[in-house]
């Protein structure tokens, strides 16, 4: 035989070899859980909410959902399940719009039907006045859709053999604890009043308040495209919906842009919207003062220590701090009056203060 | 489509082999012909299918000029008129923005920019048909006798997948005489075994070199103003390095894939780092390019035949031509300028010597010429590379009062592949001090050597005889680059 036409055989069979072995692999092990559920021995490495929730949406066994931003990162999903007897899925997406979490919401229903009992879902009411169709990072779409050609991208990707296939094997310590995923990585000491106030700054003082009506057209938008549509088609669906306790410093931010009227307009046009459906439960922590003015529970202007994130979760299964038709205007005006009236230069008094964090220690 | 795509390497190429060679083995040459046009047209229509358009029509109108041009009558005023429409298309896609843009700022009006999409190639395209007219006309003028070119053999000629967007600028002598050969050649699987090894060599380039290097480069400009004087430095050099491989190992792979389908393409680099001259620099680098501003250019303008000033201003409306070609801004503009003043000098220093131009001097001599003509492409592609003037000056601002001191993470952690990964754990290294930069020194020792030691891809393919070791390193060389096309998005830096 001709030896360059040898030398081409050679060439072809070690590669279609190679690549054989090498979709064999990501297909076993599948790091991001785009054909099967979890390997039970392989120490699964965690860390990239745009790449791995989608699988983990597909193929994980799940009642409840626990969608949001990284105000979600710090649950642990054990909770869920503790307190409401709910096996949960975290699929957080840090600094997600609310096209995020529609994106997720459509894996989500694609897979489990009408098998989901309950979505918990952390709503960053400022993004609700982004683009609808503005997405926090690019989605990638061999993981996204359900064209089996595209798979090639997945299939033969040396960052997904290496990074989460060899690499795990070769260093298990960094293995994921499925309960507490996309945790932050901040330590106990990292949630105190000196840390906030360290890299906080606050923002320029604007001198024409914003109009009252200023966001409602956008966040009119962004629910019904990207939220409604979904408590619409899922009655089934419990959906408990919450607003994150951010701390005070934000509403510092909020009145010195002058925007506290809009802000707090687009909050109440939001909570009137979603309990427009029976098959949804709004919470609001926004004016919880034990938790928003103590900034021992914060390690930065809106990232809570998981004790808060524990009392969120009690509040899911006693109904604290929800969002009802006859308390909702009292609520509101409150959180207003909290955020107009509070003494935000007494703040930088003490930097040390001792106060204790919010239910300390049971998170 | 990108040659280094999914689908061009797992689609496209296996398609367009299997149909081409079929049709040619069974002795349908039109067939076949047409299913590489057909080909071809399914490639740039995938980036833009509007680009489609827009290239069938520069086709048709340059054919039409052609077959007006071979009727003998008034050609010099068809030719400028084919010229005149071929400029027309590059000036509205590629530089009406910028010439409105000028146009405001010179005369403080606000005429609205037109964001034209410019489509992929058109430079290429463009210019190799103004080529094909210009050959025409110069060889009827001439007397010599024209074989006229059909419709489907002149498609093929400008829409050939390989040269399409990229070049290598071809011309019809070259090209014309191979596709009519289609059909009545046998297959030889030495070209194809050929065309393989070097498409590989070209990908490595690419995918495994150029994208890497991409990573520190991208990030030095984009954060200009924070880099301190080593970082700067590494930047100019990094980027340097990018642009060789990038379109080196493109113009490999279009050879490459030439071969795959028995047509050879020009050669359009020559180790051109290597050069101990600008003028050197210039025979050796994007050759089809300078021979197309010669032929078209720089002997219609008189060459040398004018005197030595006309000659000298001559060279330098090539280069200021040859900047704006390679862009719609000031900085390729200047960078033009730059690379002819520097041929000019060098040419001027070259005649005043007496010396012949490219004769080898003293070894140690030809070290300090390489050194100092590498030093003078380094400095000037940061004009090619820096998005305006002011970038370009802010980077060597930089260089000049950043300081030295240890390059920044940015600039290193590019280079953490992961494959390298387990070597550092591996030999321990990870535990030594500035462990993070190794991978970056290894990095650019491995651009040195390949760009002024290693063979190229060019004498290493002319070179090239079947063996087991380079069966391995062929699909290794493969593997890792097919690996390397889809990486794991982590968006590390989205938030600062």
């Amino acid at each position: 035989m001709n030896r360059y036409r040898k030398w081409l055989i050679g060439v072809f069979a070690l590669l279609l070899a190679g690549f054989v072995l090498a979709a064999a692999l990501v297909i076993y092990v599948d790091p991001f859980f785009q054909y099967h559920k979890p390997l039970s021995w392989f120490p699964y490495l965690v860390d990239n909410q745009v790449n791995q929730n989608p699988g983990l949406a597909k193929n994980m066994e799940y009642d409840a959902v626990l969608l949001g931003s990284s105000m979600t990162a710090s649950f642990n999903t054990d909770w869920f399940e503790q307190q409401m007897g709910l096996k949960t899925q975290k699929l957080s997406y840090n600094g997600s719009y609310p096209k995020d979490l529609a994106n997720i919401m459509d894996l989500v229903f694609a897979a489990k039907k009408d098998r989901v009992k309950a979505v918990f879902m952390a709503v960053d009411e400022a993004t609700f006045s982004a683009d609808p169709e503005e997405t926090k990072f690019p989605i990638t779409p061999w993981l996204y859709d359900n064209n089996p050609f595209n798979d090639v991208s997945y299939l033969f990707n040396k960052e997904v053999i290496l990074d989460y296939i060899l690499r795990p094997l070769a260093d298990p310590t960094d293995k994921s604890d499925w309960s507490v995923l996309y945790q932050p990585w901040w330590t106990d000491e990292y949630y105190s009043k000196a840390t906030v106030l360290m890299y906080y700054e606050p923002v320029p003082i604007e001198k024409e308040p914003l109009p009252e009506t200023y966001f409602l057209e956008a966040v009119e938008k962004n629910l019904d495209l990207n939220l409604c549509p979904y408590l619409e088609a899922h009655p089934e669906t419990e959906f408990y919906i919450f607003f994150p306790p951010y701390s005070i410093l934000y509403w510092n931010d909020v009145t010195r842009a002058k925007q506290l009227d809009a802000v707090t307009a687009r909050i109440s046009y939001m909570a009137r919207r979603l309990q427009e459906y029976d098959n949804v439960r709004v919470f609001s922590f926004l004016d919880q003062e034990e938790i928003v003015c103590n900034l021992n529970n914060y390690a930065d202007t809106m990232h809570y220590h998981k004790d808060v994130c524990r009392y969120i979760t009690d509040c899911f299964s006693n109904g604290d701090c929800e969002l009802t038709a006859d308390n909702i205007r009292e609520r509101m005006e409150a959180l207003k009056a909290l955020a107009a009236g509070y003494d935000y230069e007494a703040i930088w008094d003490d930097w040390y203060e001792n106060t204790p964090r919010f239910y300390e220690g049971r998170g | 489509m990108l040659f280094n795509s999914y689908i061009f390497l797992f689609l496209f190429l296996p398609l367009c082999l299997a149909g081409f060679y079929l049709l040619e083995r069974a002795g349908k040459k039109e067939a076949a012909r047409i299913w590489l046009i057909g080909f071809s047209f399914w490639f740039y229509g995938y980036f833009n299918l509007s680009y489609l358009w827009i290239m069938l029509i520069s086709i048709g109108f340059n054919y039409l000029v052609y077959r007006i041009l071979l009727r003998g009558r008034r050609m010099r005023a068809v030719l400028s008129l084919g010229v005149a429409g071929n400029l027309g298309l590059l000036f509205y896609f590629k530089y009406y923005d910028f010439f409105l843009e000028n146009i405001n700022a010179l005369f403080r009006t606000r005429l609205p920019l037109q964001h034209i999409l410019l489509p992929l190639g058109i430079s290429f395209f463009t210019f190799q048909q103004i080529g094909f007219l210009t050959d025409v006309y110069r060889e009827t003028i001439q007397g010599k006798r024209e074989r006229v070119t059909g419709p489907v053999s002149y498609a093929l000629f400008v829409s050939f997948f390989p040269q399409l967007i990229a070049g290598p600028i071809v011309n019809r002598e070259e090209m014309l005489p191979q596709f009519d050969r289609i059909g009545s050649r046998s297959f030889s699987w030495e070209t194809f075994a050929r065309g393989v090894y070097l498409f590989g060599l070209g990908m490595g380039k690419k995918v495994l070199l150029a994208d890497t290097l991409a990573k520190p480069v991208n990030f030095g400009y984009e954060n200009l103003s924070a880099l301190n004087g080593t970082d700067a430095v590494l930047v100019m050099l990094f980027y340097t390095f990018q642009l060789y491989f990038d379109f080196s190992g493109y113009c490999d792979m279009a050879r490459g894939l030439g071969m795959l389908f028995g047509i050879r393409i020009p050669e359009n680099f020559r180790s051109p780092y290597r050069s101990s001259s600008i003028v050197m620099f210039w025979k050796r680098w994007h050759i089809t390019l300078n021979r197309f501003l010669t032929q078209n250019v720089y002997i219609p303008l008189g060459g040398s035949r004018k005197g030595k000033t006309r000659m000298y201003v001559n060279l330098l409306l090539v280069f200021l031509i040859s900047g704006l070609w390679h862009g719609a801004g000031w900085n390729y503009v200047v960078w033009g300028l730059v690379q002819g003043i520097l041929y000019v000098l060098t040419r001027m220093w070259q005649q005043r010597k007496g010396a012949k131009k490219d004769a080898p001097p003293h070894r140690a001599r030809q070290v300090l010429a390489t050194a100092g003509t590498f030093f003078l492409v380094n400095v000037s592609m940061v004009l090619f590379r820096s998005p305006t003037l002011h970038d370009a000056g802010l980077l060597f601002s930089r260089m000049a009062t950043g300081g030295m001191a240890a390059p920044s993470p940015g600039i290193y952690e590019g280079f953490r592949l992961p494959e390298f990964w387990y070597v550092i754990k591996v030999l321990g290294l990870d535990r030594l001090p500035g462990s993070g930069m190794y991978l970056c020194v290894a990095f650019l020792a491995f651009s040195f050597w390949a760009v002024f030691a290693a063979k190229d891809a060019e004498t290493k393919t002319a070179r090239f005889t079947p063996r087991a070791w380079n069966m391995l390193g062929t699909a290794l060389l493969y593997g890792w680059c097919i690996l390397s096309l889809s990486g794991v998005s982590t968006f590390l830096y989205f938030n600062f």
